[in-house]
């Protein structure tokens, strides 16, 4: 009885650190896409001044 | 393109079924549990040290481009650090409990549950007095028999404000329904005639009498009435969304609006996803609608409808909000105050979970601490899921966080009930974690939480969730300008050579440059590149004291 209730336990937390490697995937690509949103200003700025 | 190539890999469920073969061969209760624990914490460490070179690597990157990562996002990080943490504790906790659990189980748990519930359930102080009449007493945790005359002696001080809660026995639940029963109120409705007011006002400056209603209207009620499942609904409420803040308030451009919304299946999957191409081709629609004329008949008719939508765009921005929020906006004149009136209730409890050495307060109170600054997230894009509808169902976002997501169904009943596990978790942490130098929490600051809970559920539980439309945020320049910069972008990111900068030519030249340089079908990708860009500036933060209330327009969401 004890060793399933540690077996359930541990599924949950093999869950939740699953959940927090896609949240931290989803916020490193929100971040590289912000960053390409910066690149893309650049490019956007040197059109405007003309370099 | 600063393409992000993570150093771990992205979901490690592989791995956690490995461990878990790898512990199958464990008989030992004691000795899994102590394997468990000693695999949580190493699974805990490499993914924090994940996090910790992931961040160094992009900062890395960032520099060598010039370029600056968002501090929002490297926060974010850090909130994944602290929840691997409070994960680790909770399945200590979990595992270390069983001692607890087994001796329990000697009293009567199907007698417990069932007076849980009947307790629960009681609408009034009234009624439980009358319950409790019944039940004749109430054995409390540690052995005290409550008797049902004390019992009532001590609930009626408790109402007629005579006693603090705290006399009463947590049994059962019975504290929590008594400081339930005695803290429901119901909304001001005065408030909410006072924000139809200001509403109106707000709409009369924008000469847009009602606009702001569009959403709740009969013509897209009809629209929602077509929709066979909540998740159609969904997405018939959030293109609505997103047309009604690109239209203008003119009845032609409603009418139109309305007309492309009809023709749209949602209970199809074809238009699940709102992209920049398809948002292009039904802002498209709009102006073929509204204008008469053809898009794709000729470069002058596609310049014609795309110059319109330009023309509305710029300088847009969203943001999703409650009812009672808008209140304030609209009574203090400001977009947003500097104070909202809970910092210094949430730095209480902030202190208090912090205290306990919680290491997931961010979890508990969201971005409270951001969100009540001088600035505002303003959204570039209005779409579904994460777009600004969700932030408005969402608002407040760390009323919202505490709750785990049932303010956002303003699901009061299983919003306290999560409060209230947390608070019962903080207190009865696991040996190993009090001896790792963290406390349990008291009684008197578990009801400071729950008293905090209950003040702004109050305040904002009946609060509808609102969208703002944001407009003159940036410089307004002739649309055939901002058109023929983004034709030029267009040229150059797909390999053409272009020596051009259309501010030093006159419109009709502009014109004349993206006449001979694009076809209609061109255009239509122009539209998408921008709309993608447009999309991208999320979760900008601008400052408050740059956005007039008269450049705000606010939209009432379809519940």
């Amino acid at each position: 009885m004890s060793e399933e209730k540690y077996r359930k336990a541990w599924d949950r937390f093999q869950d939740k650190i699953a959940e927090l490697k896609k949240r931290k995937h989803e916020v490193l690509t929100r971040i590289s896409e912000k960053l390409d949103k910066q690149h893309m200003e650049k490019l956007r700025e040197k059109l405007q001044n003309h370099e | 393109m600063n393409k992000f190539e993570p150093t771990a890999e992205d979901i490690k469920k592989p791995e956690a079924q490995e461990n878990l073969e790898s512990l199958k061969g464990v008989e030992n209760p004691e000795e899994l549990r102590k394997q468990m624990m000693s695999k949580a914490e190493k699974e805990t460490d490499q993914f924090k040290k994940e996090c910790a070179d992931d961040l160094v690597q992009i900062e890395a990157r960032a520099e060598k481009d010039g370029l600056v990562v968002d501090g929002v996002d490297k926060e974010e990080l850090q909130t994944l650090n602290n929840e691997v943490i409070t994960a680790k504790e909770e399945l200590f906790q979990e595992i270390a409990a069983e001692k607890f659990l087994l001796s329990e189980s000697k009293t009567s748990p199907d007698f417990s549950k069932s007076l849980e519930a009947e307790i629960s359930a009681i609408k009034s102080i009234e009624e439980l007095q009358s319950y409790i009449k019944n039940i004749g007493s109430i054995t409390a945790a540690d052995g005290y028999v409550y008797k049902e005359k004390e019992l009532a002696e001590l609930i009626s001080g408790v109402s007629d404000g005579k006693l603090d809660v705290r006399y009463i026995t947590r049994a059962y639940g019975l504290r929590d329904k008594v400081y339930e029963l005695i803290s429901t109120k119901e909304l001001d409705e005065p408030i909410k005639e006072q924000l139809h007011e200001a509403t109106n006002e707000a709409s009369k400056e924008n000469g847009s009498e009602n606009f702001s209603e569009i959403l709740v209207g009969s013509d897209i009620e009809k629209v929602l009435d077509q929709c066979q499942s909540p998740e159609a609904r969904q997405k018939a409420i959030d293109l609505s969304t997103i047309l009604a803040t690109h239209i203008d308030a003119d009845p032609k451009e409603i009418s139109a609006m309305v007309h492309v919304l009809e023709k749209v299946d949602f209970n199809l999957n074809s238009a699940e996803e709102f992209n920049s191409e398809f948002l292009a081709n039904v802002l498209i629609g709009v102006e073929e609608n509204v204008n008469g004329i053809s898009f794709d008949s000729s470069i002058d008719s596609a310049l014609k409808n795309t110059l319109k939508i330009f023309e509305k765009q710029q300088g847009v921005y969203y943001h999703g909000t409650n009812a009672a929020a808008w209140e304030d906006i609209t009574k203090s004149g400001e977009i947003k105050g500097e104070n909202r009136g809970f910092e210094d209730d949430l730095d209480e409890i902030n202190k208090i979970v912090e205290g306990a050495g919680f290491a997931g307060n961010t979890e508990f109170l969201g971005w409270y601490k951001i969100n009540s600054s001088d600035k505002i997230f303003v959204s570039g894009k209005c779409d579904g899921v994460n777009g600004v509808n969700q932030y408005a169902k969402n608002s407040p976002e760390w009323l919202n966080v505490m709750t785990n997501g049932a303010f956002s169904r303003r699901d009061y009943d299983e919003a306290r009930k999560i409060v209230s596990e947390k608070i019962s978790q903080w207190q009865n942490r696991s040996q190993e974690i009090l001896d790792a130098g963290r406390r349990n929490i008291s009684e008197a600051e578990a009801d400071t939480i729950m008293q905090t809970f209950e003040k702004y559920w109050n305040k904002y539980g009946n609060a509808d969730p609102i969208v703002l439309k944001i407009t003159n945020q940036e410089e307004k320049v002739m649309p055939v300008y901002g058109l023929a910069r983004e034709v030029a972008l267009y040229l150059k990111v797909n390999g053409k050579n272009v020596d051009y900068n259309p501010e030093d030519l006159l419109p009709e030249e502009n014109e004349q440059f993206i006449k001979e340089n694009m076809a209609p079908a061109e255009l239509r990708k122009v539209i998408i590149q921008f709309l993608n860009y447009k999309r991208s500036q999320i979760d900008e933060r601008v400052s408050n004291k740059s956005i007039s209330i008269k450049d705000v327009v606010h939209f009432a969401l379809p519940k």
